[in-house]
């Protein structure tokens, strides 16, 4: 290398600022290959890399251009230089077009956004100022980093339509054990959190995401940051479903899940109980965020005096859930009974009717006591659900009275689910006889559909408020596996009660549900001449057109090479 | 540019007219329809027996028929560059081209958009494939549009790695096994990051293996229809990069020969 007039005047000398421009890439490399971030120092390394290479251009003009114009430079030494200075720029670009993370969901089915109505949720979550900031927090390392890929879209998509008051983070359980082991969870786990003011988990509101599914996430997100005091009071009576009934007439599935997912406190309750003055519901109401007694069936009328319990309890402002069951051997069910269906008619213009409704279009795998339900009210918590996409399968239903036109003073009534109009009501049926089929045919005389199936009632005065179901299966834990087809049962039912409760206005808004099927989900489906085709085209026409336009090419080159 | 025009032009008219080309299309062509008319007989009879725990769409069909053409290129994009260069040196014409006042930049680009070129009709014919598969199925636009794109860089990048090897040697059966070799590691990248994740000495190395994988800014992303700025960033620089170093081989050997 020559020394030109410009190098022997030079404030600083050449060499030094070649190797500051060395040590500044260097420094910036080791940054952005070993930290997460880059971070000042990678800047700064960067920085003084660029600045030492202008400032020796500007020292040294000429024998920069010679430098770059030399032979030397192009093919010499210095070209395994140039080449290493080109990838490390490549790798510094890459890491910080990375760093940017942009990124975007093409898909017409939003597969890895959130629906419009997730969106809202996490979006009223954000906006809420009484709830605090929540945390996702994913156990994903090297061998979940293809989940990671896709869940950084979603994750993304809550922390927008959130406006930041939810936030992620990615923990590698390899290099992090110890936090994957206070967390409780395996490679893979997802956990959402509230934080408490300091920034700092709250453990208790500590939610675990099972699969990676915007819904799912959305309801963690509301429980975790709902919080609150509501209790559930199941009123355990004769021929009642069972809370902890593990069973597929049981409801210890809905009821775990209420527990667990949305920390609820659920306990069974006997009418003997609630005669004492200072029972667990009487101290829910005083002392509880929101409170609930839940009729859960039962195949029995309760007396009079033991009625004045629930009635009592609903005059002073209470709130009551009533999943009607049938008598099977005839008679009147507690729901049905004189005494209850009198005051509820009286005070809130509803009343279980008794009967058995049959809707022949809607019967399911030929029975007649199982009627699938897929017209819906309006009301908050049915308004997300879609005719024909979703619906409730009724075991045995009875119809149900919602006197909407003249109701009590002060009352609202809302119809939530009715049947179709070729549905019937037959009385007298004793359900737990075998009877001929002919005893289930319409007859004259036969009330005719739509029935209401299910409705709420409100007392403005003192926020009472009723909700009345034609049939207990709501609570089934048999229709829990089928939600992925469409079937609401439990959803209705834990959206009623969060109504009931008060529990929705309390989280903000209702569960997110998973999105609605896109039509991309249709499977392929073709006859024998559309697949015949298919072969033909993929396999002989396309591949041999190709063969044959080359041995043309190929002809045609040779007879000129021959010419 | 003139130069980059020429020699672009010379090797698309090469392509087209070079039965080779036209082999390793019909190979690929039948592979790939032989696959997929079979993928899609399954499918529709999976999907009418109810034997199918899921229904298989169109678009999962569509994704396992371009995963299979990238997975591919391992094969294909060092057959297709093997001659680029090295066919020059060995009959003498590289010395003859250098001698031309043209950039050994303008050379080695006009040769990679030439063979670029050439893949990229090849992938425009499956989209004969997805139009049959439009017909019995329905595929999401966004989906179809990512894995293309994504296809179409990715095929860009590993015919930018093989052309290194064609402008290394000088035997085309070196440079096409060298280049097989070089863009299967970096295919299989991904899954030696696993690997070396479950490894303690080697897990600080894991995600620098991976970021350097070919698959997994493909598969897990473009496939299905997620677009991010650094995969495009990924395939870009690879070319950049493998451009740069091919221009820089041609180089030296101008440089040796003089």
């Amino acid at each position: 290398m020559q020394t030109t007039p410009n190098q022997e005047n030079a404030i600083i000398p050449s060499s030094v600022l070649l190797g500051a421009a060395g040590i500044g890439a260097l420094v910036a490399l080791g940054v952005a290959l070993t930290q997460r971030q880059f971070s000042l120092l990678g800047f700064g390394g960067l920085g003084v890399m660029i600045v030492a290479l202008i400032a020796w251009f500007a020292q040294n003009p000429k024998q920069a251009r010679d430098m770059l114009r030399g032979r030397a430079f192009t093919y010499g030494g210095t070209a395994a230089l140039v080449t290493a200075v080109l990838l490390v720029a490549l790798v510094l670009l890459y890491i910080v077009v990375r760093q940017q993370g942009w990124r975007a969901d093409l898909t017409e089915s939003g597969t890895f956004s959130l629906p419009e109505q997730s969106r809202q949720v996490a979006a009223t979550l954000g906006a809420d100022p009484t709830t605090p900031p929540v945390r996702i927090t994913a156990f994903y390392g090297i061998n979940q980093a293809a989940l990671r890929d896709r869940a950084t879209l979603l994750f993304d998509s809550i922390v927008s339509a959130s406006g930041g008051k939810v936030s992620y983070q990615f923990i590698d359980p390899d290099q992090n054990p110890l936090i994957l082991e206070q967390y409780g969870g395996t490679p893979g786990s997802i956990f959402v959190e509230a934080l408490n003011e300091d920034g700092t988990p709250n453990e208790e509101t500590r939610q675990r995401v099972q699969f990676l599914e915007q819904s799912t996430l959305v309801n963690a997100l509301i429980t975790a940051s709902a919080g609150g005091d509501f209790r559930a009071f199941f009123l355990n009576t004769r021929g009642s479903v069972g809370i902890e009934d593990s069973g597929p007439f049981g409801a210890s599935v809905f009821v775990n899940n209420l527990r667990t997912r949305y920390k609820w406190t659920v306990e069974a309750i006997t009418l003997s109980e609630l005669a004492r003055e200072d029972n667990a519901l009487s101290r829910a109401k005083r002392e509880a965020d929101g409170h609930l007694l839940v009729i859960p069936g039962g195949s029995q009328p309760i007396p009079d005096d033991q009625l004045s319990l629930i009635t009592n309890y609903l005059d002073d402002g209470g709130r009551v859930v009533i999943f009607a069951s049938q008598n099977v051997e005839g008679g009147e069910s507690l729901a049905n009974a004189a005494n209850l269906s009198a005051y509820l008619e009286e005070r809130f213009g509803v009343r279980a009717n008794g009967d058995l409704v049959i809707d022949p279009s809607n019967s399911i795998q030929g029975s007649l006591f199982q009627v699938l339900v897929g017209s819906f009210g309006a009301h908050s918590t049915v308004s997300s659900y879609v005719a024909q996409q979703d619906a409730l399968w009724l075991s045995a239903p009875q119809s149900l009275l919602a006197n909407e036109t003249n109701p009590p003073r002060g009352v609202n009534i809302t119809p939530l689910a009715s049947t179709s109009a070729e549905s019937y009501a037959k009385r007298g049926l004793i359900l737990g006889r075998e009877q001929p089929r002919s005893a289930f045919a319409k007859a004259e005389g036969d009330a005719g559909g739509p029935f209401t199936v299910a409705v709420l009632a409100e007392r403005t005065l003192d926020n009472a408020r009723v909700a009345l179901f034609a049939s207990d299966s709501l609570l089934y834990n048999q229709y829990l596996q089928l939600e992925a087809l469409g079937v609401r049962n439990s959803d209705l039912a834990r959206r009623v009660m969060f109504w009931a409760s008060g529990y929705d206005q309390f989280s903000g808004s209702l569960a997110a549900l998973p999105a609605a099927a896109a039509e991309q989900d249709l499977p392929v489906i073709g006859d024998d001449l559309a697949l015949l085709n298919i072969r033909n085209i993929s396999v002989v026409f396309l591949p041999f057109g190709i063969l044959a336009l080359g041995v043309i090419v190929w002809w045609l080159r040779r007879e000129r090479a021959v010419t | 540019m003139n130069a980059l025009w020429a020699v672009y032009k010379r090797e698309v008219g090469v392509f087209f007219r070079s039965p080779i080309a036209y082999a390793i299309a019909f190979g690929l062509m039948l592979f790939l329809g032989v696959l997929f008319s079979a993928s899609v007989n399954s499918a529709v009879l999976q999907n009418q027996s109810g034997f199918a725990q899921q229904p298989i769409t169109a678009d999962l069909l569509f994704q396992s028929n371009l995963a299979v053409l990238v997975f591919l290129m391992f094969i294909v994009a060092p057959l297709l560059t093997m001659r680029l260069i090295s066919e020059e040196a060995r009959e003498g014409t590289l010395e003859v081209l250098m001698t031309l006042p043209m950039g050994d930049w303008a050379f080695v680009l006009g040769k990679f958009l030439a063979v670029w070129t050439f893949y990229t009709v090849i992938l425009a014919l499956t989209l004969a494939h997805t139009l049959m598969l439009d017909g019995i199925g329905v595929l999401d636009g966004g989906v179809v549009f990512g894995a293309y794109l994504g296809a179409w860089l990715y095929g860009g990048a590993t015919l930018a790695l093989a052309m290194i090897w064609s402008a290394i040697t000088e035997d085309q059966i070196v440079a096409a096994f060298l280049g097989s070799a070089t863009v299967l590691v970096l295919f299989l990248a991904d899954g030696l990051a696993q690997l070396a994740g479950t490894q303690d000495f080697t897990r600080g190395a894991a995600n620098f293996i991976r970021e350097l994988s070919l698959q997994s800014h493909y598969q897990n992303t473009m496939l299905e229809g997620i677009i991010r700025a650094e995969d495009i960033a990924y395939f870009v620089f690879v070319m950049i990069a493998a451009v740069f170093l091919t221009t820089l081989i041609v180089g030296t050997r101008r440089w040796r020969a003089s």
